[in-house]
């Protein structure tokens, strides 16, 4: 018994030698060029956490045993509809476990996925979609300028008396964002790569993003963040399709890699979600999105005109749409914010000006951070206080209302703030 | 209070169940749940380890000993599961050499984040020379589980054949730091709440459980430090560490 155990253990030390020992999110061993356009996702049901009496069994997050035989399944409906399988990603916050799988150029993604969907063994399969983020091409490679509009409109400065944000985390998915940048050096709690095969270069639209979200205030240099005491989750799915530090790159997103950066958010306990990005509604992004709402995550999105409803995220229900103040009247339920001209952080240590709907949102993320360091419960547009027209966001009223109530708007900020005080 | 003798221990185990009848019930549990469960919307899988210890609820059933381990697992849509898992090992004289067991439970989501679970376990275990012995149990269980946490409940009438009945309370988490790591811990306390005499005495223990598992495509290693307390006489004169750091590779498969 002894000598044929002890055969058995040098077996299975040589199986898991012959594995290679890939890890777990990488298929084949190998970083994986998306190409969204020609790529399925497969949602296979994840069963409920539930206890196994195994002696090495810990909380899996949907890998461990169970795994393998939901890839075996993705593996037969990959031969059964002449599919790749890419990679897969469990996200057991919406019950579900998520295989990618490309799609040759002789089948429409579309027909692939409603056919996987019939499948009885499948709880949805839906084609790969595209976001884009709403910032406009950059107007100028100069340096910063010392006016930022929210530090008139918003009065930033008076904002700062009532809250900083102090430790409130709000996830920026967008693209690489460069944590070593002089005005955000120290920012970012967190980071993660949720795009494979691309370089790890920052890149502008989501260092943009984070700088007007959470620049450091006060240090002498560049702007000063909404929120300046916020903690960033840098959460990285979207990628530059041109060069980074181009004056025009466009920014894209995949819905498998949101889908991966909103559940790592909300597994990290991210306060607010910052979307600055638009596409077509998606069910699981969707899923999760509820999800996030469900656990108090306030989720702010760009508005995107040239998009029914505004495009997605921003039309899902409950989610905090934001458009650029510059862009004529806002439709109604969707939020004003200062979007045109606004200088804020660029790879490469430098400044840049920015514009579009992208750092509108990403204002108002910022206001979320000041409005939850003062009301942790804060959470969806109720919160929010608009101008006369309906429109535009006050933000001192904004504040001023969550540290109690307050008739008060920026011109009478300084006897709010005495009110808050009391 | 005086620790069992391990003669006195074993002797229990085996005047309480035989060894066919053991197996026997283990593999039935989860056959008949595989059996009643079966069709689609059904996920089966198994995975095989290699672990350096097999601590069992802070204890070492091989006698600190290497074990192998063999699990099968079925998961059915409506919440139904079940499974077996066995291991084996060529440890010290007295301590197990092969053991098995079978659940079968009912999990089922009472939020999005939160569920109920239900089941039954019954274990089997043979015993090295010179006692080559066999033992079993059953174990009831109902727990809640949210997001990453558990909390369960276990009650057994004849804990590990002892002719206690006892109650073991276990609390797991886990976290995951980045994509490919994961950090769990696991809190457990079992304490006996009736007992007759001739079993001698029972106290109550907590083991304690924290590591780091890497995953990868198709496996995970694991290292875990185990704890248990306040003492360990299990069986006596076959003492063993109250602590322990553990290794484990599992292949899934």
């Amino acid at each position: 018994m002894a000598r044929l155990l002890r055969r058995v253990l040098l077996g299975l030390a040589a199986w898991f030698a012959s594995l290679g020992l890939a890890f777990a999110d990488e298929a084949a061993g190998q970083p994986v060029q998306v190409d969204p356009g020609r790529q399925v996702l497969v949602l296979l049901r994840l069963p409920p956490e539930h206890f196994r009496p195994d002696a090495n069994y810990g909380e899996s997050y949907g890998r461990g045993l169970g795994h393998n035989a939901r890839r075996r399944i993705a593996e037969r409906l990959a031969r059964e509809h002449g599919l790749t399988l890419v990679s897969d990603w469990p996200l057991p916050f919406v019950g579900v476990d998520c295989y990618v799988m490309s799609v040759p150029v002789n089948q429409s993604p579309d027909a692939v996925a409603a056919s996987i969907s019939r499948d009885p063994d499948v709880a949805w399969s839906e084609p790969i979609r595209v976001y884009r983020g709403q910032g406009e091409r950059t107007t100028h490679d100069d340096p910063l300028y010392r006016v930022q509009p929210a530090a008139r409109e918003w009065r930033l400065a008076e904002l700062h008396l009532v809250a900083t944000g102090r430790n409130v985390r709000v996830a920026v998915i967008d693209s690489m964002i460069e944590k070593t940048h002089p005005d955000l050096t120290g920012q970012v709690q967190m980071s993660e790569n949720f795009v494979t095969g691309r370089s790890d270069e920052a890149e502008q639209h989501g260092t943009g993003v984070a700088g007007i979200i959470a620049a450091l205030a006060d240090n002498g240099l560049g702007i000063a963040g909404v929120a300046p005491r916020a903690r960033l989750l840098a959460l990285r799915a979207c990628w530059q399709e041109s060069a980074p530090r181009t004056s025009s790159p466009t920014t894209v997103c995949d819905s498998l890699s949101l889908a991966e950066a909103l559940h790592f958010a909300i597994d990290h306990n991210a306060q607010v979600i910052n979307l600055s990005l638009s596409g077509p509604p998606d069910r699981l992004l969707g899923r999760l999105l509820d999800a996030a709402m469900a656990r108090g995550i306030t989720v702010v999105g760009a508005f995107d005109r040239n998009l029914p409803g505004g495009g997605f995220p921003a039309s899902h229900p409950g989610v905090v749409a934001v458009i650029d103040e510059s862009q004529g009247a806002a439709p109604s339920g969707v939020f004003s914010a200062p979007g045109r001209d606004i200088p804020t952080t660029q790879p490469g240590g430098r400044w840049y000006l920015v514009s579009g709907s992208s750092y509108a949102a990403a204002h108002v993320s910022g206001l979320f951070a000041l409005l939850r360091e003062r009301a942790p419960r804060a959470q969806g547009s109720g919160a929010l206080v608009t101008n006369a027209t309906g429109e535009a966001i006050d933000a001192c009223a904004t504040l001023l209302r969550a540290g109690g109530p307050c008739e008060c708007a920026c011109p009478n900020a300084r006897p709010a703030l005495a009110i808050v005080r009391r | 209070m005086p620790a069992l003798t391990r003669a006195r221990l074993w002797r229990s185990f085996v005047g309480n169940a035989t060894p066919r009848r053991a197996y026997t019930l283990s593999i039935a549990f989860a056959g008949v749940a595989l059996c009643a469960a079966a069709g689609a919307q059904a996920q089966v899988a198994g995975s095989a380890s290699i672990q350096s210890d097999y601590r069992y609820r802070g204890v070492s059933l091989t006698g600190g000993k290497p074990a192998v381990s063999l699990s099968i697992a079925y998961d059915h849509e409506s919440g139904l599961y079940a499974g077996v898992s066995a291991f084996g090992a060529s440890g010290a004289d007295n301590s197990v050499r092969f053991g098995a067991t079978g659940y079968f439970g009912y999990v089922a989501r009472v939020s999005p984040s939160t569920a109920w679970d239900l089941g039954v376990t019954h274990s089997a275990y043979e015993v090295n020379a010179p006692q080559n012995s066999s033992f079993g149990y059953t174990e009831i269980y109902t727990g809640i589980v949210k997001d990453h946490f558990s909390v369960h409940l276990h009650y057994s009438p004849d804990y590990f054949g002892q002719g206690a009945s006892t109650v073991y309370v276990d609390l797991d988490g886990a976290y995951r730091p980045s994509r490919r790591w994961r950090l769990f811990g696991h809190v457990g306390l079992l304490t006996p709440i009736a007992q007759p005499a001739s079993s001698g005495s029972f106290r109550e223990r907590y083991d304690l459980r924290a590591g780091a598992a890497a995953e990868f495509a198709r496996g995970e290693v694991q290292l875990a430090l185990t704890s248990t307390g306040p003492d360990l006489a299990y069986p006596e004169g076959h003492s063993q560490d109250r602590a322990a750091l553990v290794v484990a590779a599992t292949f899934f498969f």
